[in-house]
């Protein structure tokens, strides 16, 4: 009876849903990636069972090495261009007072954040298309229409579009840690506004920044709908190859092998937080009372 | 000359800022503007005059509209499931008080916002075909629900977080039951918690396209799905009608939330705010 009380019921069923829904399926394509592809099966599935790493050895083809550097490169630029946009806005979303202005950015970050991706990734590809700038953009990298640069502009564009009210929203919270005074103090000392923000600001920030480029980098690399729409089958995403094993040459080992490799990739950026982190602010918020 | 290099700094931080805002911008006024489009084909920006044509083509598309009752009605399944299990998971979470495994489980409910969708949706019908139920309604649901729970566990949790376990004991000690405790006390303050998550795990769930790209059949699909499919094969206004209506029910549905819960507590405001709003 004692027993029987201790158990934590609330916890269970969502526990379960997690584990039938999350863990035993990501176990299958675990298992499913070390299979031998077999042409001609439905799904490419050989029936017995043999264990291989082929699957994973086809990455470093070169011609597979394009999609992982597009996937990394990209994201790099879109990231560190909405985290850099994000940075002021979140800022003074952080340590201005309640007012109409304030209300309505929130506001129009959440609907923008909320928008239909399907919204976001059809203004840009009908206002970066043929009828829109795309002919200025070839102009300004001098190459034509179709060029692979100006298509890896667009998609850059659309990420940077999906990107930046994340990075807004995610870096409010770094901010509110800090008192408004320390930059005040550091003005009345003698500094000018960049000074007091760049040696006073930035730095009790930083692991809070980082994390922030972290994750929002993390969203990137796994977008999908972006790159399918924009990227018009010249750039591609690991994830829009993992969609084309599945649709399109109905390779579920190959599929299962580019899962893992994307899944591993997102983990390591998320988790590669920790090193980074040396929370001075953590030191600074143990002073404050 | 303090004051100088301030101006300065701010000018060059507010274009670059003005530059990156007209890109998250632009381009909803775009399809905005263009959903309005009278001529038949896709012409320059702007277009010469206003008609309603795509949005009454939208409605007369058969295979738009029950895209959208796909979409609304798994939508509603899955919001509401993950809110009774996130709830749940909350509740749960609260019981616990020893910090490894309260952090390890709470790992284990934030996990599928650390997987990509495109996996889960891979994952998923690996899962289903092997099981037997294969892609469909119950696949497109179940890979929804799983993609808001985290959502939704993360806005009950921290509205319970004031309240903890001593709200429970005082009930209990007055005479309640343990069950009493948890709906009479623990579940109204939990409620904008839930609101929140439910409202939020909506608009998620309707604008999912990566995991149910792989979960579609021919004769369940959702809307997006649909209108990305039909973006890469044609360029039709219809679509920009759509996107603009499925943008005026986010807006519809923030703005329930703005009115009942006030938009700016969402945001927080950390530990220097002031204590006004909160």
């Amino acid at each position: 009876m004692k027993t029987w009380r201790r158990i934590n019921w609330p916890i269970m069923p969502p526990l379960i849903a997690v584990a039938c829904l999350l863990v035993f399926p990501l176990m299958i394509v675990l298992s499913l990636s070390t299979r031998q592809v077999a042409p001609g099966q439905v799904g490419g599935i050989v029936g017995g069972y043999q264990l291989t790493l082929d699957n994973y050895l086809t990455f470093f083809h070169p011609a597979y090495l394009r999609y992982v550097t597009d996937t990394l490169w990209l994201s790099l630029i879109a990231t560190t261009i909405a985290v850099l946009a994000a940075y002021p806005v979140a800022y003074w979303l952080a340590v201005a007072p309640s007012s109409w202005r304030r209300r309505l950015t929130i506001v129009a970050l959440i609907v923008v954040l909320y928008a239909s991706a399907v919204v976001k990734v059809y203004g840009v590809s009908i206002a970066l298309g043929p009828m829109g700038l795309r002919g200025s953009i070839a102009e300004f990298w001098g190459v034509g229409m179709n060029n692979r640069l100006v298509t890896s502009t667009v998609v850059v564009v659309g990420l940077i579009n999906f990107l930046t009210p994340i990075a807004t929203l995610m870096m409010v919270a770094p901010f509110q840690q800090i008192s408004p005074s320390l930059s005040a103090a550091a003005q009345s000392l003698g500094a000018n506004r960049l000074t007091a923000h760049l040696t006073v600001i930035i730095p009790l920030c930083r692991a809070g920044i980082s994390q922030v480029f972290m994750l929002v980098y993390a969203a990137s690399v796994s977008a999908f709908v972006i790159p399918l729409v924009l990227g018009r089958g010249q750039v591609a995403f690991l994830s829009n190859l993992v969609y084309a094993r599945f649709s399109e040459v109905a390779d579920f080992p190959g599929g299962a092998a580019l899962s893992i490799l994307l899944l591993l990739i997102t983990l390591c950026v998320t988790l590669g937080l920790g090193w980074i982190v040396g929370n001075p602010a953590a030191k600074w918020r143990g002073y404050r009372s | 000359m303090k004051r100088l290099i301030d101006s300065i700094g701010l000018t060059l931080v507010g274009a670059f800022v003005g530059v990156v805002l007209i890109i998250v911008v632009a381009p909803f006024l775009y399809s905005l503007v263009m959903s309005f489009d009278p001529r038949l084909y896709l012409g320059t920006f702007p277009p010469p005059g206003i008609s309603g044509q795509w949005y009454a083509k939208f409605f007369s598309d058969e295979r738009y509209v029950r895209a959208l009752w796909t979409s609304l009605f798994i939508a509603l399944t899955s919001s509401v499931a993950a809110c009774i299990l996130g709830t749940l998971a909350a509740l749960g979470l609260l019981r616990i008080h020893r910090e490894a495994p309260r952090a390890a489980l709470d790992g284990m409910f934030a996990s599928p916002k650390f997987v990509p969708n495109v996996v889960i949706g891979f994952a998923l019908l690996m899962a289903f075909s092997i099981v037997g139920i294969g892609a469909g309604f119950t696949a497109i649901t179940c890979a929804h629900l799983l993609i808001v729970l985290p959502l939704v566990v993360r806005s009950v949790s921290a509205a319970l977080d004031g309240i903890k376990p001593s709200l429970i004991d005082a009930a209990m000690s007055l005479g309640a039951t343990r069950a009493q405790a948890i709906f009479d006390v623990v579940i109204p303050l939990a409620r904008t918690g839930i609101a929140v998550g439910f409202v939020f795990a909506m608009a998620v769930s309707l604008d999912e396209v990566a995991a149910s790209a792989f979960l579609t059949t021919p004769s369940v699909v959702t809307l997006p799905v649909v209108l990305i499919s039909d973006m890469k094969a044609n360029f039709d206004l219809t679509i920009a009608a759509a996107a603009v209506m499925m943008m005026v029910l986010v807006l519809v549905v923030v703005a329930v939330l703005d009115i009942t819960v006030g938009i700016e507590r969402l945001l927080g405001r950390g530990s220097y705010g002031d204590s006004s709003n909160r």
